[in-house]
């Protein structure tokens, strides 16, 4: 178990371990929801819950780092997301020349800072072929247009109160159907199956 | 959140804007019903699973770390440890006695350190019997 150094800018495994345990019972339940939503798009039938495991275990063992100042919200989600991606590589269940992990851009005081490196080759061409985790999450909502819009609005990198705007929705419309596609986020796996 | 960034997919951003969806809603609704403290008491037993394995991992590493160097054993007769092997060998490069051309042994398997150090203990024995010590 690594221990931290002074002029380390990476959590340490006890670090680490304190930060996950001091996490409230409801994040841990936004961190399961996170990593159900990234297990289904592995169709090896891996669970979130294992996805978090993996993470936790990459972190500890510090194959994977966590930037000493970002939130657990920022850390596990995206090397549970790159994980998946690994695993599905390694199954042959994508190409392997789609992308394979993600950059997270955050906030500092001097700009930007990538949290994870991006490996990421993600054309148009590759997007619009149905291998993004977006296109597939558009196809299993089918019908849902609402849905549909506000997924897209999130990856336009539009949240809360500027995808309401953006999408000219009331707030009580807005409201139901971010529930509406919450739900379904949820549900993600059962509903990809059945498409 | 830096929206410049151009290197970030769609998906990429799809799921922080997710995260950051369910970072804004009230802990009651992220909840939705579930008895209090059944999710942490589940991510408390992931971690505490995930530190058992990670301690097993360094524990098995250990143990063939040992496994192997009981299993080098120096021709010479003399046990060396190779982390013995490599102390004396970086004593030898210091020896004006050799001239050693593996100076740097620290890219060298313990292997091949063993089986140095053999040689200049050899060399060594044969140099004291025939008298000359130079």
């Amino acid at each position: 178990m690594r221990l931290a150094k002074d002029d380390d800018d990476r959590l340490s495994a006890l670090e680490v371990e304190a930060a996950l345990v001091a996490l409230s019972d409801a994040d841990w339940k936004r961190l399961f929801k996170i990593a159900q939503y990234e297990s289904a798009f592995d169709l090896s039938g891996v669970t979130g819950e294992e996805l978090i495991h993996e993470a936790v275990l990459l972190l500890l063992d510090g194959t994977r780092r966590w930037k000493r100042g970002v939130h657990a919200f920022k850390a596990l989600p995206f090397i549970a997301h790159s994980i998946s991606d690994n695993w599905r590589n390694r199954d042959g269940l994508f190409d392997r020349t789609v992308a394979v992990d993600h950059g997270l851009s955050e906030d500092t005081n001097d700009g930007t800072v990538t949290f994870v490196q991006a490996v990421d080759n993600k054309t148009p061409e590759v997007i619009a072929d149905g291998t993004s985790q977006l296109n597939q999450l558009l196809r299993a909502l089918g019908d849902d247009d609402e849905a549909a819009l506000l997924a897209l609005s999130w990856a336009e990198d539009m949240r809360g109160e500027e995808a309401r705007k953006a999408l000219g929705w009331d707030e009580k419309r807005h409201d139901a159907v971010r529930k509406r596609l919450g739900r379904k986020l949820d549900s993600l796996r059962a509903m990809r199956e059945r498409t | 959140m830096n929206t410049k960034d151009t290197k970030r997919s769609p998906d990429g951003i799809f799921l922080e804007s997710y995260i950051a969806e369910l970072v804004a809603m009230k802990d009651v609704d992220v909840l939705d019903g579930d008895p209090p403290g059944l999710n942490k008491e589940k991510g408390l037993a992931i971690v505490a699973a995930a530190k058992a394995t990670v301690a097993k991992r360094r524990l098995d590493r250990a143990r063939a770390a040992m496994d192997r160097e009981k299993s080098i054993t120096p021709a010479s007769g003399k046990k060396f440890s190779p982390m013995e092997a490599r102390a004396f060998l970086r004593s030898a490069a210091n020896d004006s006695r050799f001239t050693l051309a593996a100076r740097n042994h620290a890219d060298m398997s313990d292997e091949d350190v063993m089986s140095l150090c053999e040689d200049i203990q050899r060399l060594m024995a044969d140099k004291t019997d025939s008298g000359d010590a130079t």
